[in-house]
């Protein structure tokens, strides 16, 4: 299930709100946690046994490293863990890459096995390495109630596609949090902001840039160049769009029962360099990968090569993290070496606003390299941008495609800017000098999110194109 | 600020509560969508292994979105929200750019015609497979100007050759005793557009396309000219403006090439008595949905064969059914117009023309194209036995030599005959 389907939204939701208000305090948590399981279940009930699975490791071993006080003994059964949580992902998310690999080389095995990824698998994963991490650093304590803990990696919020929520950030809150009527007010707020977000912008711009990047190599080459470009572009606000929605809603839904996950997104597109563009995208993988794998390996207080290595795992990671291709590998090492680029030649002496051109240029060549699963489509994807496909750099499609949704594309650029959290704080300011400004917006306030919840229903009824992209993760 | 926190969760939580008891309203829910031209997803069956492996509760989703109370009015209101996010213009161009390979000199090759082996049909190919797969290629590049739509065409050099191998296979087995006619139908685009406006959409020459798959095929099929006939005609009402498929006027001037063909005097227009259906918005309407459209609509125009109007078709569950060769469907919905022809795509159709008794017959293999073109061959057969390629299985060959059928007419419209597994599902009939 998917936040900005109706059958989530006109009948999960609103049972879950009613089902949650109706029942005493301190049933809550089974009422969320049975929600949660239906909505995984809705993707596969098979795929529960491994969110199960998952859960159960980490629960047992977390209580095993409390109770344990030897140090190599701790760090084993840490080991243990790992192996068995990442064993499982890698099992379902890598087994026909590596095999694929090999056969390739060598020949054999002659079928490579294929698994269904089982939904939100990446994500959970992490949430749970990071809470057996975290018990064996002694920064939490472990959680001795099994459901507790398969509530915080179940929970529909956040379980299938982030932000991958640490169990420090929550574990106090599946206990003790407080519902307020301003909790509740801001998570509709940004729950409606990212459902209209994802159902109107993403899916538009989707459907934009899929009418311009069709697939195969050969129907690559035969567009203009101008229609990848703008292909490109509009998949560039297509997947920050969508992705940043889906955070928004989870972290709307969180607030809406006291929960408070930490923010995954900070307008990445307004970023001064690659540098700045990680800390602003995907906060919550990139913490991860600084807390559990670049902090460990020696970070940057280490030497010159010392420090190029450890970049290099953590991009090679990131990049293999977002899916089982070398392309995402590729897309990984790419920003690795900008990132060494910035570190030891640039240096911090670019201008703002070249730096602002120069990060947006490099993000836009990243979404290329993302896009494109299949070698041959990257390079004739490339090819034709460059004016040597087989129909030249200019065509009526993106022109047509431009000016038929050049309202859209601009709405959605100023959708990834801050622009709209400014002129919100602007309202406010001019709110308290007054009276008349107050009370339009608290009427702005009361109607837009119902306003954008209505325009999302009107956008996704018969809607069959409905993609969220980190899904495949 | 506390009474607006409290005004905006109720007002939040009545929308919800309100669209929870509409999509309840099962009896609320439509089944049909006239202007997709489509059956909507239905509940799905339940089993424990679709449950399992996920299938049951997406479809169950689908389903549900799908099928929502007031669907066509959301619809409509959604199509309202998607014209507010850019400029309309009168000349567009929608979708990508089609695929084309070099089309060769013609006859340079390949040296024998009927040397290519004929295609095969990818393992569990279905009905639904191939149409999925037709109403792609007729979509893919669309040219839009003044509330009209004209698809692009790209040239396939294999599936042009394969196409041309399928129809000699069939003249090959059939032998000398046989006529067989080939018609190809170009695109509106290349019977209406301009060479400009050609330019500009990009794609293959569909005069040169058609010259060189008819030059691919064994020297006794007859091969009908279509192309610069149409394009002599382009100033009459050939070809529908919101819908892909070309007039029964279009297929009129083509059916006189044939009776050329064919060495048989073609009937006027004027003896015939005709069927008008005005309001008629088609296949491009569905696909673009532009007002454009909608404020100009097509008219139906049908004209009834003099010999007899009486047909009997087959449709896919086996069934007979008495119909009208024209049949006044004025009462349907206006987008489904073009089914006034021949009753529409089905697997087996028999027209017998009672003012004839000299036991002439043919078979005519088509897709819906052939439909309007269908009628005007009902004065010139004792019998007429029309296959629509897509839903049929049956062997053509055999089926015409067992029951003393002399000719054999494929009419196909140039993208769809070149296009994805067309030529190989034609050659398992033929």
């Amino acid at each position: 299930m998917v936040f900005s389907s109706l059958v989530f939204l006109l009948a999960f939701l609103p049972l879950n709100l009613f089902v949650y208000s109706l029942v005493p305090k301190e049933w809550r948590n089974q009422v969320l946690l049975a929600f949660s399981l239906v909505f995984y279940a809705w993707g596969g009930v098979e795929f529960l046994l491994v969110l199960l699975a998952d859960c159960l490791v980490s629960w047992f071993f977390a209580l095993l490293i409390q109770g344990q006080e030897d140090a190599a003994r701790r760090r084993a059964l840490l080991v243990c863990s790992l192996v068995l949580m990442l064993g499982l992902l890698g099992v379902f998310k890598y087994t026909g890459f590596f095999l694929g690999n090999i056969k390739a080389v060598l020949g054999v095995p002659e079928v490579v096995p294929s698994f269904v990824l089982p939904i939100g698998i990446s994500f959970y994963t992490f949430q749970l390495v990071s809470y057996v991490v975290d018990v064996y650093r002694r920064d939490v304590p472990a959680q001795p109630k099994f459901w507790k803990l398969l509530l915080y990696a179940s929970l529909f919020h956040q379980c299938i596609a982030g932000p991958i929520v640490r169990y420090e950030t929550v574990a106090n809150e599946i206990d003790r949090r407080k519902f307020t009527p301003a909790g509740m007010f801001a998570g509709i707020r940004r729950f409606s902001v990212g459902l209209a977000k994802k159902a109107v912008l993403a899916n538009a711009c989707a459907s934009v840039a899929d009418g311009l990047l069709p697939s195969g190599a050969d129907a690559l080459m035969a567009q203009p160049g101008a229609s990848i470009w703008l292909g490109m572009a509009c998949y560039m606000l297509q997947i920050y769009l969508d992705f940043s929605a889906y955070s928004d809603m989870a972290i709307g839904l969180g607030r809406m029962v006291g929960f408070h996950y930490l923010e995954n997104f900070n307008y990445p597109y307004l970023a001064t360099s690659v540098q700045d563009f990680w800390r602003r995208w995907h906060i919550s993988l990139s913490t991860f990968f600084r807390d559990y794998v670049y902090i460990p390996l020696g970070g940057s207080r280490c030497s010159r090569g010392r420090y190029v290595f450890n970049l290099f795992v953590v991009w090679s990671l990131t990049g293999f993290w977002h899916g089982a291709s070398w392309n995402f590998i590729l897309w990984g090492l790419y920003f690795f070496v900008f990132l060494l680029l910035e570190r030891f030649v640039i240096r911090g002496r670019m201008p703002k606003w070249l730096g602002h051109v120069y990060a947006l240029v490099v993000v836009y060549f990243g979404w290329v390299l993302f896009r494109f699963t299949d070698s041959s489509e990257l390079l004739a994807a490339l090819a034709t941008m460059l004016g040597m496909g087989k129909s030249g750099m200019l065509g009526m499609q993106a022109q047509t495609a431009l000016v038929s949704n050049v309202f859209l594309i601009a709405l959605s650029v100023v959708a990834c800017t801050d622009l709209g959290k400014r002129l919100r704080g602007w309202a406010f300011g001019a709110a308290a000098d007054s009276n008349a400004m107050l009370r339009l917006v608290e009427v702005v306030e009361v109607a837009l999110p119902v306003l954008l919840v209505l325009v999302s229903i009107v956008a996704l009824v018969g809607n069959s194109y409905n993609p969220f992209l980190y899904f495949r993760f | 600020m506390v009474h607006t926190w409290h005004a905006s969760d109720h007002a939040f939580r009545a929308l919800l509560a309100v669209g929870f008891v509409v999509g309840c309203l099962w009896f609320l829910r439509p089944t049909t969508s006239e202007l997709e031209k489509r059956t909507l997803t239905t509940f799905p069956e339940f089993s424990w292994a679709s449950l399992a492996d996920g299938s049951f509760t997406s479809q169950v989703g689908l389903w549900y979105s799908d099928t929502f109370p007031f669907r066509d009015q959301l619809m409509a209101a959604n199509r309202v929200l998607k014209a507010g996010y850019g400029i309309q213009t009168s000349t567009q161009m929608v979708g990508e750019q089609v695929q084309a390979d070099d089309i060769p000199e013609e006859g340079s090759e390949p040296e024998e015609p009927t040397a290519r082996e004929v295609a095969t049909l990818p393992d569990n190919y279905t009905a639904d497979d191939i149409q999925a797969d037709i109403q792609g290629q007729v979509m893919q590049g669309l040219y839009v100007k003044d509330g009209a739509a004209y698809s692009a065409y790209g040239f396939s050099q294999d599936n042009a050759e394969a196409y041309a191998a399928a129809i000699n296979g069939a003249q090959e087995k059939l032998g000398d005793d046989h006529e067989v006619f080939s018609i190809l139908i170009p695109n509106n685009s290349g019977a209406l557009l301009s060479d400009d406006e050609l330019a500009a959409m990009g794609g293959s020459d569909q005069g040169q396309a058609i010259s060189y798959i008819y030059s691919l095929m064994d020297p006794r099929v007859k091969a009908v000219a279509t192309y610069d006939t149409l394009r002599e005609h382009n100033d009459e009402y050939i070809y529908f403006r919101t819908d892909h498929h070309w007039t029964a006027l279009g297929a009129y001037y083509v059916y006189r090439n044939w009776c050329d063909s064919k060495g048989v005097t073609p009937h006027e227009l004027d003896q015939f008595e005709e069927l008008d259906l005005p309001g008629f918005l088609g296949s491009f309407y569905s696909e673009l949905q532009l007002d454009s459209m909608k404020a100009n609509p097509d008219t139906v125009e049908a004209y009834i064969p003099m010999g007899t109007n009486d047909m009997v078709f087959t449709d896919t569950d086996g069934k007979d059914w008495d119909w009208h060769v024209i049949q006044d469907i004025r009462d349907w919905a206006s987008s489904s117009y073009y089914l006034t022809f021949i009753g529409g795509d089905r697997p087996w159709s028999h027209i017998h023309n009672p003012q004839m008794d000299d036991g002439s017959s043919c078979v005519v293999v088509k897709e819906s194209y052939g439909n309007c073109f269908v009628p005007w061959l009902v004065d010139h057969y004792e019998d007429v036995y029309v296959i629509d390629f897509r839903y049929a299985t049956v062997d053509v060959v055999d089926y015409m030599q067992e029951n003393d059928i002399q000719d054999l007419i494929v009419i196909n419209n140039i993208t769809i005959a070149t296009g994805g597994s067309v030529p190989a599902k034609i050659a398992s009939i033929l």
